[in-house]
């Protein structure tokens, strides 16, 4: 269980209280606040722009915050913080890695650079997606550079682990394989957010939701409470006097939810999707 | 790291042994028959002020030899320290940050400081290892034809620059400004750009302000002009001052009479006497100021302390910002 700043057991790794990010003048995140319990396996989902990248890239302490707190396991996260950095395992959209080092030589770099580094599952991981040892980074393909991406962010040994789209440009085998080393790791870790567009995956690998739309927390919750509230009535958006309501013929399925619930942000957004089409 | 660090560098390595190798092939094919020509200037005791027509000959040799090659290779010799440090510099964070690979090196388990420190302390070396090879061969090269005639000092400018530890002093310097400018710009091309012309500018500042006041010239009152500077030193400049001044007032110009120009440059020991006579009927006497070849070391220790110095300044400043940059 983390402990925070004063020493206290908290019973969040994750807390965050009016989180405001800015790019120059332009806003990503607009007053979040949330608490990602402790133990549980986060699905991070919204509309391309929702802040989704940012918050994550805020958590794994990449970019600053402009105003609100954040912290991770009780700690603040700064920029230049060795121990926030052992903490935190991120894989981003875009997988950086050395192009004149082979696969071999990029684990073998994984390992030098972090103490918590789990060895056989690197190995046995790389084996998994079969990529080729010796083969340099640069002539793997997209797939297998994600791939790789993906082993060294779960081999890290943190207890946070942050995957932004980590199945974008995997195919239907590797995606099955990620999906089982997520779900692997899921019980040693202290938190897993996985974000991605989608909602069936996630389904798999995780146990509960949070919903962006710009830059604001609008729901929040346990895959099972949510869906039982979804069963029984509308559902309430945090922080609007908005509500999305299931359609009769709709399933009571997290996918169905969580578009319905978008389609209501977008409709609040935009009035015009509001008449019906027919009337138009 | 060690590895990782020896991998991103190997090839800038060779390259920088591949343009050393060049170069000191260059120093030693391109001014052979200029220090053929020197030994025999300095066999017969010729000198640029000499008079005679083997020596004359001599000097007319000498300079066709050595004036296009000499002063190539003395430019490139005055440039590559700054380039040497500015490319290796730029390259330890801007390459990263071009290529994405800070977004995979920032996330392992070693801060952002300690990351800037262990390759800046890595590929440092390199650069010392090459910028003494340039200045041990810059400094032999010099010795043995350029300052045999032409200077006769190693505080000649352009020798004082290029020789020695002063080398080492300014690689160290662009080194540092060009981790800097990489840190804060992140685009090499233009962190290049900048920091070449904040290394100039420091440079000519250096040369202009501190050296000077290091090196403390001196004023010594001759009888006859000197074929050399007084001690082997390296001659300032000379005039003609009232007999009880030694040394000019701040802005005074040394004056010349017309009446005994005629006589200057001519070491004929007769013609002196009527010269040294002339000066004398005006109420005047000839003053050179120069700087004594004993500051030499004092000079080039001072401007590496400054250089090494302000690189420090720069790798802290570097530190500062990837310490607080969004990625």
């Amino acid at each position: 269980m983390p402990v925070d700043s004063n020493g206290s057991a908290s019973q969040c790794a994750v807390h965050t209280q009016v989180l405001v990010k800015r790019y120059g003048k332009t806003p990503a995140l607009q007053g979040l606040t949330v608490d990602l319990p402790t133990g549980r396996s986060v699905a991070l989902v919204g509309v391309n722009g929702a802040g989704k990248t940012t918050f994550l890239k805020t958590m794994a302490g990449l970019v600053s915050a402009s105003s609100g707190s954040i912290s991770v396991l009780g700690r603040k996260p700064d920029l230049d913080d060795i121990a926030h950095t052992r903490a935190v395992s991120y894989l981003g959209q875009r997988h950086p890695l050395y192009g004149f080092l082979n696969v071999r030589d990029t684990l073998r770099l994984g390992s030098e650079l972090n103490r918590s580094w789990r060895t056989e599952f690197a190995s046995s991981a790389a084996n998994l997606f079969r990529l080729p040892p010796t083969k340099r980074v640069k002539s793997l393909s997209g797939g297998q550079h994600s791939q790789l991406a993906l082993v060294i962010a779960l081999s890290k040994g943190s207890p946070v682990i942050l995957l932004d789209e980590p199945m974008a440009s995997l195919d239907p085998l590797a995606r099955s394989l990620a999906r089982d080393l997520v779900v692997n790791v899921r019980g040693e870790a202290s938190l897993v957010v996985v974000s991605s567009h989608i909602v069936g995956e996630l389904e798999e690998m995780c146990d509960y939701l949070v919903l962006l739309s710009n830059g604001q927390v609008i729901l929040a919750g346990t895959f099972s409470d949510l869906l039982d509230a979804w069963e029984r009535g509308p559902i309430y958006l945090e922080g609007t006097q908005r509500s999305a309501t299931r359609r009769p013929d709709a399933t009571s399925s997290l996918e169905s939810l969580v578009t319905a619930v978008l389609l209501e942000e977008r409709a609040a957004a935009d009035p015009f999707l509001q008449t019906p089409v027919g009337d138009r | 790291m060690t590895w990782l660090v020896y991998r991103q560098y190997r090839a800038a390595l060779i390259w920088s042994t591949l343009f050393l190798a060049l170069l000191i092939v260059a120093l030693y094919a391109l001014s052979g028959d200029a220090r053929h020509v020197a030994d025999l200037l300095r066999a017969h005791n010729c000198s640029p002020y000499s008079s005679g027509r083997y020596c004359d000959s001599l000097v007319g040799e000498f300079e066709a030899h050595s004036n296009w090659s000499t002063g190539v290779l003395v430019d490139v010799l005055y440039a590559a320290p700054g380039f040497l440090g500015i490319l290796y510099g730029v390259s330890i964070v801007a390459r990263e940050f071009e290529s994405g690979t800070i977004g995979f090196v920032w996330l392992q388990s070693l801060s952002r400081r300690r990351w800037i420190w262990t390759k800046t302390a890595i590929s440092s070396v390199s650069v010392i290892v090459v910028a003494a090879v340039l200045g041990v061969a810059a400094t032999v090269w010099s010795s043995s034809v350029y300052l045999r005639f032409l200077s006769q000092s190693p505080l000649a400018s352009r020798i004082f620059d290029t020789s020695a530890v002063a080398v080492l002093g300014y690689a160290t310097l662009a080194f540092g400004l060009g981790i800097l400018a990489g840190s804060t710009l992140r685009r090499s091309g233009i962190a290049v750009a900048v920091s070449l012309a904040v290394f100039a500018i420091l440079r000519l500042l250096i040369e202009k302000t501190i050296r000077p006041v290091v090196e403390g010239s001196r004023y010594v009152a001759l009888s006859v002009m000197p074929p050399y500077s007084p001690h082997n030193g390296l001659l300032v400049r000379e005039g003609f001052l009232p007999l009880t001044q030694l040394q000019p007032h701040a802005e005074q110009a040394f004056s010349v009479t017309s009446t005994c120009q005629s006589a200057v440059h001519v070491f004929n020991s007769s013609v002196n006497s009527v010269f040294t006579a002339c000066l004398r009927s005006h109420g005047l006497h000839l003053v050179v100021q120069y700087i004594p070849n004993s500051q030499y070391w004092l000079a080039q220790g001072v401007e590496v302390v400054v250089c090494v110095a302000l690189a420090v300044a720069a790798l802290v400043l570097s530190m500062f910002v990837v310490s607080r940059v969004d990625v």
